[in-house]
């Protein structure tokens, strides 16, 4: 079910990236595509009645059962990297409005 | 030589150059002289393919890079374009040591890995370091516009890479190369997505329709530095991954394969059409090097390898001089139109050689480098019985021709004294950067004159994965 | 109607999307439900069982002493040792695109203004916070080889409390040069870790330091050395990238 929905804010992304003409959207479209994405990568991982894949004073043992530790792994440098672009992309955004006086991409157009 | 340096070290003067910022330039000289050095001594040395471990952990476990005669061609001709770029080009470094250091251990990291994710990483690194580079241009709005669609690209390319991560349970190239092997049935429904999504997001860097619309804004005010980067650097390494990936470990067929060779194909058409049709330096050679792109992408998925890696160098080759040359002469004339520019080389020849020779080899005059990697694309699409492609090429090579042909000879002819020639213009080029781009200029030319023979000598006869050799022999038999 | 043809095509690529997915065509590949994963299949169970580089045998919390890996944590080995390549340049996205943001927003710079000026209660309230908070993230990426957390969540936890100094206070800033030798310096300890390893076994970020047993603060080679490092790059790198943000530039 996690996986559908997953799909659905990925695609719900991309049509914001489509239709959006305002900066500061389409980089809340771009997040919530990347979100979409990270929560898809973490699902693939999933392994029916596995436990987080962390030892402890309960679960001690490597034979129990374990969701996969690897999409975890990507997903966090997946996370980072989504941090990077929008910051840059904020970044890039007020430098716009600081010479444009607006974050509308049409209305940059004419001036 | 453990080709890892090549990543680690730019990596290590980028991150002096954050603490340190008035070192920063020195530093991003030292680590691109370095790089280049180190690329040519692994070429020396360079024996059998191998793997390089990294952190002491086996190859489909751990992450690990290739070192085989591909990934070799493309570290020492990926130095050796940065280290020219530099020498070019180095006043307007300023403000980005860190930032291009950093880009040349991506580039470095993007031919040689062996690993999808890490691959992904690398390529968000140089396309993070794209984006800045290219504010240098006065209008932020095509930066923001690539950087949208770069980072929509990249992340269906991730979700490419997890697809084929779920099928295979692996991320290790070789490993689900081997992997794809042992299934029997040639084309697999099931890796249809993951293709096409890996297709999309590779489209972004190779400059695919509809994909490569971000190219013209950012390219057509380039500054020197940026315009040479991005056409001549980022171009190789990025359809060098695309070969990697298209062209050794999916060998396509069947409705995908036409599906995207028709891709490939009209990016071809419609860029050379549009290079045609334009007026002023920068945009021709732009769209020149989109219908490359189309073009060496076309090659590579229809299993020319060899080919399409000698086209895709000789077209950065001559790109990285032209480009160069073109983004001079608008900074010192304040326009590139064509019109305005006659008479700029009659004025300074050293200048003119270089750019002459690139552009005679792109449009595949004999002799030069250009026309054995055009004669090899053709011959070897014409051994696999097909017709309609190499006539789109070779028609596409005459419209080629003539928008070169036009530009030099406005370039070379003197004009009319007054409004339309440039030569009063042209007074305040610095010398000593007109000499050191003349002679970068001659350097390739040589190359690419003796390239030429050597690839026209051996035609037929060298393996048909046999770029290291080429390499040799045109160098002088290293 | 710019809408309606991105909708069509957002409908196209769902469904291509779904049916590729959850309707398996010809061929003997097909993507596994959610849930109905085997990791035996995958490079994972590899990693749980620490066998990479041979057979192993079970590994035991608190007991098992010198393992390939000796985090407790997983993720945490895969993130820092097995794939640790890709960390170091997960650490290098962060830093050219800080980079980028200071390039972008940078030059002679002073506090936005608020319109009303924060009181004293805020501000000293903020700051004895902001100790705790910076108590917290150093606890996240220490015991990143232990507990769920790491580097990242802690330094982004350490950012977190200098964003709050920021908005607190309207005339908190920190010091740019500071903050950018922090970040070189961590950063190149990294790289610098990798080369020693590449020194030591011959293989670049190799785990040269014993790694103890699994389970105990101490142990896990330089897994919590790396961690703690990118804690201190990406903690000073986003309160470069906040600075920038909180800023305007001084009209000339």
């Amino acid at each position: 079910m996690i996986q559908y929905f997953s799909i659905v804010l990925l695609l719900i992304g991309i049509y914001g990236l489509l239709t959006q003409k305002h900066t500061i959207r389409l980089v809340a479209a771009l997040n919530i595509f990347e979100i979409g994405l990270n929560v898809f990568i973490i699902s693939v991982g999933y392994v029916r009645g596995g436990i987080a894949p962390i030892l402890t004073s309960q679960a001690n043992t490597s034979a129990l059962l374990y969701v996969d530790p690897l999409p975890q792994a990507l997903v966090l440098t997946s996370i980072v990297i989504g941090v990077g672009i929008t910051a840059l992309a904020l970044a890039l955004a007020r430098r716009m409005y600081k010479t444009y006086g607006t974050y509308n991409l049409d209305e940059m157009e004419g001036k | 030589m453990n080709p890892i340096l090549l990543i680690a070290v730019p990596l290590l003067a980028a991150l002096f150059a954050v603490a340190f910022k008035k070192i920063g330039r020195v530093l991003l000289g030292m680590a691109a002289v370095f790089n280049f050095a180190a690329a040519l001594m692994i070429t020396i040395w360079y024996v059998e393919p191998q793997v390089i471990v990294i952190g002491g952990f086996r190859p489909p476990f751990g992450v690990s890079l290739v070192l085989d005669g591909y990934s070799l061609t493309g570290v020492l001709l990926l130095n050796a374009i940065f280290a020219l770029i530099m020498l070019m080009s180095f006043r307007h470094t300023s403000k980005l040591a860190a930032v291009l250091s950093i880009t040349l251990a991506a580039l470095n990291g993007m031919v040689l890995t062996g690993d999808l994710f890490n691959l992904f990483v690398f390529m968000e690194i140089g396309a993070i370091a794209a984006y800045i580079i290219t504010t240098a241009n006065r209008d932020l709005r095509h930066t923001f516009n690539y950087l949208i669609v770069g980072s929509l690209g990249s992340g269906l390319f991730l979700f490419g890479v997890i697809l084929l991560y779920t099928l295979f349970g692996t991320l290790n190239m070789g490993d689900m190369q081997s992997k794809m092997a042992a299934s029997p049935a040639p084309m697999q429904q099931a890796l249809i997505l993951p293709l096409v999504l890996l297709f999309a997001g590779l489209a972004v860097e190779t400059k695919l329709i509809p994909f490569g619309g971000w190219v013209r804004g950012v390219l057509k005010d380039a500054n020197p530095l940026t315009g040479s980067l991005i056409v001549s650097a980022y171009a190789f390494a990025a359809l060098l991954v695309f070969g990697r990936i298209f062209g050794e470990m999916f060998v396509l067929s069947g409705a995908l394969l036409t599906a995207f060779t028709i891709v490939a194909a009209a990016t071809l058409v419609l860029a050379e059409a549009s290079a045609f049709s334009r007026r002023t330096l920068r945009e021709t050679l732009l769209y020149s090097s989109i219908a490359q792109s189309g073009l060496v992408v076309l090659l590579f998925l229809n299993h020319m390898a060899l080919p399409a890696v000698l086209v895709l160098i000789s077209n950065v080759v001559s790109k990285l001089i032209l480009f160069t040359v073109s983004g001079q002469l608008a900074e010192a004339c304040g326009t590139d139109e064509t019109d305005r520019l006659q008479g700029a080389f009659f004025r300074y020849p050293l200048l003119g050689v270089g750019f002459t020779i690139a552009a005679l080899s792109l449009i595949g005059i004999p002799l030069f480098f250009g026309f054995s990697a055009k004669l090899n694309a053709l011959s070897a699409l014409f051994g696999q019985g097909n017709w309609i492609l190499p006539a789109v090429i070779l028609l596409m090579g005459v419209v080629e021709g003539v928008y070169y042909i036009r530009i030099l000879s406005a370039l070379w002819h003197a004009g009319q004294e007054g409004e339309t020639s440039a030569k009063d213009k042209l007074a305040q080029f610095p010398p000593v950067r007109q000499a050191v781009t003349g002679i970068v200029g001659l350097v390739i030319a040589l190359l690419i004159v003796s390239a030429g023979i050597v690839t026209l000598s051996s035609f037929g006869t060298s393996g048909a994965n046999d770029f290291i050799t080429l390499i040799r022999q045109s160098l002088g038999g290293m | 109607m710019k809408k309606f043809i991105s909708l069509l095509l957002i409908a196209c690529l769902g469904a291509f999307i779904f049916i590729s997915l959850y309707f398996p065509g010809g061929g003997t590949l097909a993507f596994p439900y959610y849930g109905d994963v085997d990791l035996n299949g995958r490079v994972s169970q590899a990693y749980i069982d620490k066998s990479v580089n041979g057979p192993n045998d079970v590994v035991v919390y608190g007991e098992s002493t010198d393992e390939e890996s000796g985090s407790a944590n997983m993720v945490t080995s895969i993130v820092v040792d097995y794939r640790s390549f890709d960390t170091l340049g997960e650490v290098t996205v962060l830093l050219v695109s800080t980079l980028g943001v200071g390039i972008l927003l940078g030059g002679k710079r002073k506090r936005l203004e608020y319109k009303h000026a924060p009181n004293f209660i805020l501000k000293h309230g903020a700051r004895l916070t902001f100790g705790l908070l910076v108590v917290f993230g150093v606890y996240m990426f220490a015991h990143g080889h232990l507990t769920p957390g790491g580097g990242f969540p802690g330094g982004s936890i350490i950012a977190a409390a200098i964003l709050l100094l920021y908005l607190a206070d309207d005339e908190f800033r920190v010091k740019l040069a500071g903050i950018k030798i922090a970040e070189g310096t961590a950063g190149s300890l990294y790289v610098i870790i990798g080369l020693a390893g590449l020194a030591t076994g011959g293989y670049f970020l190799y785990n040269f330091l014993p790694n103890g047993t699994v389970g105990k603060l101490f142990s896990a080679g330089i897994i919590p050395i790396v961690y703690a490092l990118i804690g201190l790059k990406v903690g000073s790198e986003i309160s470069g990238a906040i600075d920038g943000f909180a800023t305007e530039e001084v009209a000339e």
